[in-house]
């Protein structure tokens, strides 16, 4: 049955997913409502806070003294940010839409307060709680794939319970399937499956009832333990990369297992680091 | 100063220069739709170097496609062409192993919501289901069809997908919900057995 959605889904016409993309374009055009109306009051005043800690620590001030005159050639204007595709860039970092949208607006003594997140999905050979990332996946997906073949065979097992009777002179009920079907249904299912629930000929509906309720709730499980994985990859990445940012003569700290950062437009605008294609920055939340 | 790449040319300067069979068509593609053609193909595969494959795949494709082809919508005539690569792909893949994807769980959810029955093999075929889900589509809202398209075609997360709309996952994750009844209650209007 899959491949035949995966067949038709295929077979969308052209101007569905033509429609697709202007659409993903209005999105992406679309300015963020409050959080930019929000962010309008916090700047100024993030702004002043700023520039009087700056006063306090002279090395800032250098570094922003610099910064501008670098800046003189660099204006402030959109041209400082690129789209690259659907991609969102501003001094070699991936950037959200929001924050891009802000940037692109700001004048180069604003401030902002960043979140940053690897750009790159969870690796799979992260280790939670003993194991493996991909092992709460396969195992994720193994159960849901266990759960629609328990709810499918919730239907099937009445019949097959029959066996080859099924095909040859049809139930006493009156069904009767071609013989491919059945032989298609009995390699479908498995003989594991077909053992356990089927047995001496009767068809075990309350066991397999009971087993549907305990799958869900193993799939809920490892649904939880994958969330978790993720944020204590999060937490790592955050602890291990937090150095990089810190060099950087910027305020900086974790907050919610993500990197935080506080500077101004012109600060990130110079920022240096190394291997800018492993962030992502995000307005902070 | 901050461009790291050089401006992506107009779609229709590149369709031109895979008319005049000019390589840089390829690197031009590259430039402006790599991302979109690797995110797709990621989605599907799960796997960086497959997904890279796939690019290149799919590149080669649109060179053989392109001319007589004439897309009107370059993007669209590409995202195909990279979604249908990246299944052919998988299906390679994941006759060895399970492939945990973000594709295989979209197509999982559509097959549990619709449930199917078995006969469906010999009352309908994969052309009647897809003119049924495009005329289905054709009745949603513009909004309900991106949620819908990005879901399923292009085998986005609920939550890149919310992220993109600017609304809650548990938004999205609910729109999807009433578009999947709503064709499930389409097809069987439409004499699907379900």
């Amino acid at each position: 049955m899959s491949e035949m959605i995966i067949k038709a889904i295929g077979e969308l016409d052209d101007d569905i997913i033509e429609d697709y993309f202007k659409t993903k374009e209005t999105f992406l055009k679309e300015k963020p409502k409050n959080r930019i109306l929000i962010w309008k009051h916090i700047i100024p005043a993030v702004a002043c806070f700023v520039l009087i800690f700056s006063g306090i620590f002279g090395v800032t001030i250098a570094s922003i003294i610099n910064n501008q005159e670098e800046a003189t050639d660099s204006d402030t204007s959109s041209e400082d940010v690129s789209v690259e595709g659907i991609k969102y860039k501003y001094n070699g970092f991936s950037v959200s839409y929001e924050l891009y949208e802000l940037i692109k607006n700001a004048k180069d003594d604003d401030c902002f307060e960043i979140e940053i997140s690897p750009y790159a999905s969870i690796s799979k050979d992260f280790i939670y709680e003993g194991k493996r990332y991909e092992e709460y996946n396969q195992e994720y997906l193994q159960s849901k794939n266990l759960l629609k073949k328990q709810n499918e065979i919730l239907k099937d097992g009445e019949l097959l319970k029959y066996g080859e009777i099924l095909y040859t002179s049809g139930t006493p009920e009156g069904v009767k399937w071609p013989k491919h079907r059945y032989h298609e249904a009995v390699e479908y299912y498995g003989d594991d499956l077909l053992n356990a629930y089927i047995v001496d000929g009767e068809f075990l509906a309350e066991k397999l009832r009971n087993d549907i309720l305990d799958t869900q709730e193993k799939i809920n499980v490892l649904q939880g333990k994958i969330d978790k994985a993720r944020e204590a990859y999060d937490a790592v990445f955050a602890e291990q990369n937090l150095p990089v940012f810190q060099a950087e003569s910027i305020d900086v700290s974790i907050k919610d297992n993500r990197i935080n950062i506080h500077l101004t437009k012109l600060q990130l605008s110079s920022l240096s680091i190394e291997h800018k294609e492993l962030y992502l920055l995000d307005i902070a939340s | 100063m901050l461009k790291e790449k050089s401006s992506p040319l107009e779609d229709e300067e590149i369709i031109e220069l895979y008319w005049q069979r000019k390589e840089n068509a390829i690197s031009e593609t590259d430039n402006k739709y790599g991302e979109v053609v690797f995110r797709i193909a990621y989605n599907i595969l799960n796997d960086k170097g497959d997904s890279e494959e796939c690019q290149n795949d799919t590149y080669l494709d649109v060179w053989n496609a392109i001319p007589p082809a004439r897309p009107r919508a370059l993007l669209a005539f590409i995202a195909k062409i990279a979604r249908r690569v990246s299944i052919d792909l998988y299906r390679k893949r994941s006759n060895k192993k399970a492939i945990p994807s973000e594709f295989k769980i979209a197509i999982e959810e559509l097959e549990y919501c619709l449930q199917l029955e078995g006969n469906v093999y010999e009352n309908l075929d994969v052309k009647s289901l897809s003119k049924l889900i495009n005329t289905y589509l054709r009745t949603l809202t513009e909004r309900q069809r991106y949620i819908f398209v990005g879901r399923f075609y292009f085998s986005n997360s609920i939550e890149k997908i919310s992220r993109e709309m600017r609304v809650t996952p548990s938004n999205v994750y609910k729109s999807l919900e009433k578009i999947k009844k709503g064709l499930r209650l389409y097809l069987i209007r439409n004499g699907v057995s379900i």
